[in-house]
């Protein structure tokens, strides 16, 4: 058990980050710009701490780090509780989060120099990593829903940040509203395990409902719940429509929320609650071909953006669909592993793109071009982020993305199989395309001829993201590949329950080397088409785009989806409120307008009840009482009926006399 | 006694008020002492009696008509605590936020202390006359203050809430007198679980009962009066008005038709949470487009307080906790955005939500107070409304399943509209280049709002403050209606 050192220790984690926040948000104007500084070493304590939980539970076979404080305690009608659970996915996942966040903050404070609410901007910052650590370390769903929630605000605060902007203001506002949705769903479902299991905690639920306590039909839809809500937050299809517009906000934001922790948060909870996952046949299909479907689906729309923040958005939210798609096959190792991994190169990637935009103030690729000579250091950190997303050899992405596509094919599920194949040659179509048209051929703009290499305080994280691109997947590097004697530490230390691994009866397959070299040769293909489109003739790439027109605006228009939503639910929900609000008018306040109208001359209040207004408002109190007559009489007798209207219809009067006096 | 004291000390301050010289700074002065006196005896109670609240408390109890048995019999107990020390708060804020009261400043500190003399009482009441008494002595003042100190809108506005509200209270007294003669005792106590009347009796005294305290609160499609009275109050009023007064009905509904009558209430419970869902779903989509921001306060208000509806009708441990706590919470995120409202509005000179915008740039605390009360508004976990409203949803949910699941669809509707008044308010571009020139919220502005949204944030964290001291309290009352 853990010593009460320990647990503070623990508890700091996300403490400190919180702390930092409150201290920026009130003081924060005294600090100004020294505000990065306070906030980076809060980071920096918890980074240290969290590598401590680390290496406490690697050092104890995996034993979790479990404690916890009722929080609302109801003596009779049940506790929830606030705690913290650290399993090896737990201290994995808060070593990842505060390593990128320490990178952005440092990177921020170039990046976000100048800025009129710079303080603020670091302030909000922290409160997201104080709310991402929570959540990670959550040991059941009410609390987990609070940071959940916590970190949605963060989002919605620093894509708003700039919130002068129109697009900016109205980017987050969506963002927040959507995944709301997904929220909704998830607290419904929060509540229909509570109300089966009594419990909210994920182990007590996982145990009850092998216990029989929630099962079948009632299971599934529960389960499901809380996946829409997984769908919300890690942005997968149908609610992925937030996170491409969420790039209004500032890129380190970007890199940090819609790249490596607050979006991937959706994968963690389907991780974090597997054992209950696992129990519900249906709902790990419908993980496996949302991820899958999503995969796809948002590959083709990066294929053809013209803004460098677009492309890696959605190839974010391709990603995630490829985590998805791993852990409903039931590979949770696999699923959690690129998660781990994505986490890295997708920050550098967002950091690249942030360093481009700093060096000429612009999203646009059209505008770039020739970039290569001018910013070696983006360029090469960005081909080395592109060749791990890709899945090169022996790049990090390659082992995470390989063990589930090879998974995929192993587990003979050959649709999502081919899904995902496609994705891969998509992929690495796509980043390169973009890293093409940025960094080679001749500068299109003065802006582009004029770019100079960012400060060191920026390509100094890069660079270290750089080489955890390269390096993070060795540490997952399956037994035995090509006969050498290497162990597979991730996959020893990252390992799905007992309970899980017997229900889902998988087998262990030995790494399959064809399938590797299939996988490779693929995303090989893909960058050599970006290449021969784009480099040595830039006009074939524009040819092939008029030839496809149609393909082309529909890929571009984000298959439609915006303008889907724009007509069924925004203007939905407005012609909705119209139509109730004009109900709530005239129906009701009409029926009782009279009372109101004219009432300001010194003509006396007798007057104004001989006009329509109030005889209809005399009418309506009328037909209440009759309703209650009628409603009464139905449940206690025709006898009580009378009394009672009786007596209502005398206070009626009584109330008219009085008013009419007054 | 300390009760009795407390709930008098206003009537003092109002006589005082009546015998001060005509200067103003010193009236304001006076009376925000006046106001500070409950507030510190109900802190006190909280540190020194809180934890000991299951039952009514520091009681008194003095014969007034021996007859019929009623009595003037007080007492706290944990339902009614969390707002009674609400009142005494916000009476105090509502003085401090009495900035737009700028004639017969003292006649209107007079009308407020009689109706805080009333919401004290009410929530300290232990007898069903007592409680009427004190109930009806709110109307009068709460109708002057709108009456007389309000917009141009005013006059139409005080008449029908007079209407409404005495329809409601009248209608509310028949029952009482029916249950009290019946069952020979107007005491609370005496009274409690039905007071040995049979099913068929308790159910036809339960509906006007419920009739009046649902006009009250005021339950969709009762609540037309609601908007024009809010629109047209000084600010000060609103903070009253919005805070308290609707608790008067879901404190009845919870203290006297939900024990008293339990198997009178229970063929309606399950209206009662229609009604509350409907109010959850229809206050959102009002408050939508509404093209006035008090008036959108105004509608959010009819949406949270739904949550109460449902929470109680649940009768469930959960669900009524979340009711008790909500009618505390609602009352200080709606204090909070009132207040800023007219803040916003003394600058802008107007309260045209589409002639607003950009405000955040100019007017940093007052715009970010405002998001956070809209964000409290919406439930966000970290504020004290998630919490109310979570156990409300919770409790609903496992009595009548339909009712909690389409509640949880008023947190897609609520974050909607809150945020597109956001977006519309203090974000965007600044619309108007006069609010260049506007000056964020002074020191006595930044005295009214603070204390609402640290309350906001503090029972958001620690809810258990609160819940500790009203728990014991609503346990009994779930157990009584268990066993009815």
């Amino acid at each position: 058990m853990t010593t009460v050192g320990q647990q503070l220790i623990v508890a700091a984690i996300p403490v400190l980050p919180a702390l930092v926040f409150v201290v920026l948000a009130l003081f924060g104007r005294l600090l100004k710009e020294n505000a990065q500084y306070v906030a980076i070493l809060g980071v920096t304590v918890s980074l240290v701490f969290s590598a401590f939980s680390l290496y406490y539970v690697a050092t104890n076979d995996g034993t979790p780090i479990e404690f916890s404080v009722p929080w609302i305690d109801l003596g009779a009608g049940g506790t929830f509780s606030m705690g913290i659970y650290i399993d090896s996915l737990a201290a994995v996942m808060l070593v990842v989060v505060c390593f990128v966040s320490l990178m952005i903050q440092l990177y921020s404070g170039a990046f976000m120099e100048g800025d009129s609410r710079f303080s603020w901007y670091y302030a909000v910052l922290n409160l997201f990593t104080a709310s991402m650590l929570g959540l990670v370390v959550a040991p059941n769903f009410i609390e987990l829903y609070v940071f959940w929630e916590l970190v949605g605000l963060c989002s919605y605060l620093l894509v708003g940040h700039w919130y002068e902007k129109p697009s900016a203001r109205d980017a987050a506002m969506k963002a927040f509203i959507v995944t709301r949705v997904g929220d909704a769903a998830l607290f419904v479902g929060i509540i229909m395990f509570w109300r089966a299991t009594g419990s909210t905690a994920f182990d007590d639920i996982s145990q009850a409902a092998q216990a029989g306590f929630i099962g079948g039909s009632a299971l599934t839809a529960a389960v499901i719940l809380v996946f829409i809500g997984a769908i919300g937050k890690s942005a997968q299809f149908p609610l992925h429509v937030w996170l491409p517009d969420a790039m209004e906000g500032p890129t380190p934001v970007s890199a940090l929320i819609h790249a490596a922790t607050m979006v991937a948060a959706g994968v963690y909870l389907v991780a974090r609650t597997y054992d209950i996952f696992v129990q519900s046949e249906t709902a790990m299909l419908t993980v496996a071909y949302v991820g899958g479907f999503t995969a796809l689906m948002a590959a083709t729309m990066a294929l053809v953006k013209k803004d460098i923040k677009r492309v890696i958005a959605y190839s974010t939210v391709s990603q995630l669909g490829y985590m998805m798609l791993g852990l409903g096959i039931g590979q949770y190792t696999a699923g959690f592993f690129h998660l781990y991994n994505h986490a890295f190169f997708k920050a550098l990637l967002f950091l690249c793109a942030g360093s481009i935009i700093y060096a000429m103030n612009s999203y646009s690729l059209a505008e770039m071009g020739g970039l290569r000579r001018r910013m070696p250091i983006t360029f090469w950190v960005m081909v080395i982020a592109g060749l791990s997303l890709s899945g090169i050899f022996p790049f990090a992405g390659f082992w995470s993305k390989d063990a589930i596509v090879a998974s995929a094919y192993e587990e003979h599920y050959y649709v999502l199989f081919g899904m995902a194949l496609l994705t891969v040659f998509l992929t690495a179509f796509y980043i390169f395309r973009a890293i093409f048209i940025a960094f080679t051929g001749e500068p299109r703009t003065q802006a582009a001829r004029e770019a100079v290499e960012s400060p060191g305080i920026m390509t100094g994280p890069m660079m270290l993201l750089a080489f955890l691109s390269i390096v993070s997947g060795w540490v997952g590097i399956p037994d035995g590949f090509l006969g050498l004697p290497i162990t597979d530490y991730f996959a020893e230390f990252v390992t799905p329950s007992q309970f899980a691994t017997e229900t889902l009866g998988l087998e262990a397959h030995a790494f399959s080397s064809t399938l590797g070299i299939v996988s490779i040769v693929v995303a090989l293909v893909g960058i050599g088409l970006a290449y021969f489109l784009y480099v040595p003739k830039p006009e074939r790439a524009a040819q092939l785009a008029r030839r496809l027109a149609p393909i082309h605006t529909f890929l571009d228009k984000g298959w439609y989806f915006d303008a889907l939503y724009g007509v069924v639910f925004v203007r939905g929900s407005k012609a909705l409120a119209r139509a109730i609000r004009g109900f709530d008018r005239r129906a009701l306040g009409g029926l009782v307008g009279g009372v109101g109208r004219g009432a300001m001359g010194t003509g006396g209040f007798l007057q104004r009840f001989q006009t329509g207004g109030v005889q209809n408002y005399a009418l309506f109190i009328m037909f209440s009482v009759l309703m209650i007559g009628i409603l009464v009489g139905a449940v206690a007798g025709a006898q009580w009926a009378l009394l009672v209207i009786a007596l209502i219809v005398f206070t009626t009067i009584t109330a008219f006399a009085v008013g009419a006096k007054l | 006694m300390i009760t009795t004291v407390t709930i008098f000390i206003p009537l003092l301050g109002a006589i005082l008020m009546l015998f001060m010289p005509e200067d103003e700074r010193l009236v304001r002065r006076t009376a925000m002492v006046v106001a500070a006196a409950p507030l510190l005896l109900a802190l006190y109670i909280y540190f020194a009696h809180g934890s000991d609240l299951g039952a009514a408390q520091l009681t008194q109890e003095l014969d007034w008509i021996p007859s019929l048995d009623i009595g003037y019999r007080v007492g706290l107990d944990g339902l009614g605590f969390g707002m009674f020390f609400l009142t005494a708060l916000l009476t105090l804020i509502a003085v401090v936020a009495s900035w737009d009261i700028r004639e017969n400043t003292r006649q209107y500190f007079v009308m407020l202390f009689l109706a805080e003399l009333g919401m004290l009482g009410v929530f300290a009441a232990q007898d069903l006359i007592l409680f009427y008494v004190f109930f009806e002595i709110t109307l009068i003042p709460m109708y002057l203050m709108v009456g007389i100190w309000g917009d141009e809108n005013r006059k139409p506005a005080a008449i029908k809430f007079f209407i409404y509200t005495f329809l409601g209270s009248t209608t509310m007294l028949a029952g009482f007198l029916a249950l009290g003669v019946l069952a020979e005792t107007f005491s609370i106590e005496s009274l409690n679980a039905g007071g040995g009347l049979g099913r068929t009796a308790q159910i036809a005294i339960a509906a006007p009962i419920l009739f009046g305290l649902l006009v009250k609160v005021p339950a969709v499609p009762l609540h037309s009066w609601l908007l024009d009275v809010y629109v047209s109050s000084p600010t000060s009023t609103n903070v009253v008005l919005s805070g308290i007064l609707p608790k008067l009905g879901t404190y009845g509904l919870i203290k006297i038709a939900l024990p008293l009558l339990p198997q009178g209430v229970e063929p309606f419970l399950p209206i009662v949470a229609a009604l509350g869902v409907v109010n959850i779903v229809y206050g959102a989509f009002v408050a939508f487009l509404q093209p006035d921001l008090k008036a959108l306060v105004a509608y959010s208000s009819i949406g949270t307080l739904g949550f109460i509806l449902l929470g109680a009708a649940s009768a469930d441990p959960v669900g009524m906790n979340g009711a008790v706590l909500q009618q505390v919470t609602h009352g200080l995120y709606s204090a909070l955005l009132f207040v800023l409202v007219g803040v916003i509005a003394s600058r802008t000179g107007t309260r045209s939500i589409s002639e607003l915008g950009g405000l955040a740039a100019r007017m940093p605390w007052a715009g970010g107070l405002l998001a956070l009360g809209a964000l409290a508004a919406m439930g966000l976990p970290g504020l004290a409304v998630f919490v109310s409203e979570f156990m409300s949803i919770m409790g609903g949910y496992t009595t009548f399943p339909l009712a909690g699941a389409l509640a949880s669809l008023g947190i897609i509707f609520s974050a909607m509209y809150l945020l597109y008044m956001l977006a519309r308010v203090i974000f965007g571009p600044i619309e108007k280049p006069a609010y260049e020139e506007i000056t964020d919220a002074g020191p006595l502005e930044m005295v009214a709002v603070v204390p609402l949204a640290v309350l906001l944030v503090l029972l958001g964290i620690v809810p258990g403050i609160l819940i500790g001291i009203q728990q014991p309290a609503v346990e009994a009352l779930v157990s009584v209606l268990g066993g009815g």
